[in-house]
């Protein structure tokens, strides 16, 4: 009983020291050592997250080959309207003057993990202080927003994702022409949804979100992800919608960090 | 040899918590697979050693992560003495117990982490 009391003292010494030191060095030396076990079990994890949901989808494979087979046909007709959509998103470009080619310098990292913090969940990736990234740098892949770095340590660095709880980030949802400000907020670390948009913004499912850019934090015209649904009712001052992002964590294997 | 084992099990268990977190969120809730292989150690081993593997496996995670330092192997502790606590009010081979166990291990890892980075953030 003594031992424990023992450790239970070092590990509220430690937690106090923290707040004085940071414990880069044993981290650095520590994660230089277990991150390599960390990227192969998230490895392994991923494979096998995709075998089992292969196994699992095995009995409803025949109803997916019908399905896909009238997707197809649904597909085809599709890609005739394709030309007319491609003119119209090229004007939409245009109008928003955000969405182009972006010059900023980045740094390439690769995903190795996520990192439970309680409330919400940080992404873990293999590049830190020593690539150049700083906390509050932003992350992208292709041009769509990943989150903000908010630790960085020598070797390593832990983002938050815009599905964590905690995240808030300032967007526009685009309608046609017209353009409503919102909010964008993680939900039980796995949903997102956008809030404190005017009643009277029309805004429909499909809709395009990107960055706003309000509040300096986040760099305007990163693309964020489309309008899944609206969640609150027409009572309420302001609308609740549902975001499907632009991405999906589980196929996530590298990501880019603006240093610039 | 055997103590040297269950205690590199547990570390790799640790690593496995961090690097699978994505798959292992229920309910918005990321289960501490930590805590269950700790609740099922201290049914093989005596509590002393059970606090070691607690330990250690909280720095392991308090390494890998952002968190405060010391914050998880706290949280791993409280969890074990919780763990114990049930066990030796009841009797090892009532599986209710045990139930209750885990549960009580659960519910005090996330409320000594959850609660301690809202008070020191």
């Amino acid at each position: 009983m003594k031992r424990y009391y023992t450790l239970l003292f070092i590990s509220i010494l430690f937690m106090t020291a923290s707040r004085v030191f940071s414990f880069d060095g044993i981290r650095s030396l520590g994660q230089s050592v277990l991150s390599p076990i960390s990227f192969g079990l998230y490895r392994i994890g991923l494979a096998t997250s995709g075998v089992v949901d292969f196994a699992v989808s095995i009995p409803s494979v025949y109803q997916d080959n019908n399905a896909l087979g009238e997707k197809v046909i649904s597909l085809e007709e599709q890609l005739i309207d394709l030309q007319s959509t491609k003119e119209e998103n090229s004007i939409l470009r245009q109008q928003l003057n955000v969405l182009g080619d972006r010059d900023e310098k980045t740094v390439l990292a690769s995903v190795i993990g996520l990192n439970d913090q309680g409330r919400s969940v940080l992404v873990v990736i293999n590049e830190g202080k020593r690539s150049g990234i700083n906390i509050g740098q932003i992350v992208v892949n292709g041009g769509r927003l990943i989150g903000r770095v908010v630790e960085a340590n020598a070797n390593n660095a832990f983002v938050l994702p815009i599905f964590a709880v905690g995240s808030k980030v300032p967007v526009q949802v685009i309608h046609g022409e017209q353009k409503a400000i919102g909010l964008i907020e993680g939900e039980f670390n796995s949903k997102i949804v956008i809030s404190d948009i005017l009643q009277e913004s029309e805004i429909n499912a499909g809709d395009l979100v990107i960055t706003s850019g309000e509040g300096g934090v986040y760099p305007s015209g990163l693309y964020v992800g489309r309008v899944g649904g609206i969640l609150s009712s027409d009572s309420e001052i302001f609308k609740r919608l549902r975001l499907v992002p632009s991405w999906e964590f589980a196929g996530m294997h590298t990501v880019f960090v603006i240093v610039d | 040899m055997a103590n040297y084992l269950i205690a590199l099990a547990l570390v790799l268990v640790s690593i496995a918590q961090v690097a699978w977190a994505n798959f292992l969120v229920i309910g918005g809730v990321i289960v501490p697979i930590s805590v269950i292989g700790l609740w099922v150690v201290t049914y093989k081993s005596e509590f002393t050693n059970v606090a070691v593997y607690a330990f250690l496996s909280g720095l392991t995670i308090d390494i890998l992560s952002a968190d405060v330092f010391g914050l998880r192997s706290l949280a791993l502790l409280l969890s074990v003495g919780g763990i114990s606590l049930i066990n030796n009010r009841f009797d090892k081979s009532n599986l209710l117990a045990k139930v209750m166990a885990l549960v009580v291990g659960l519910v005090i890892y996330q409320l000594v982490v959850v609660s301690i980075s809202l008070i020191l953030k």
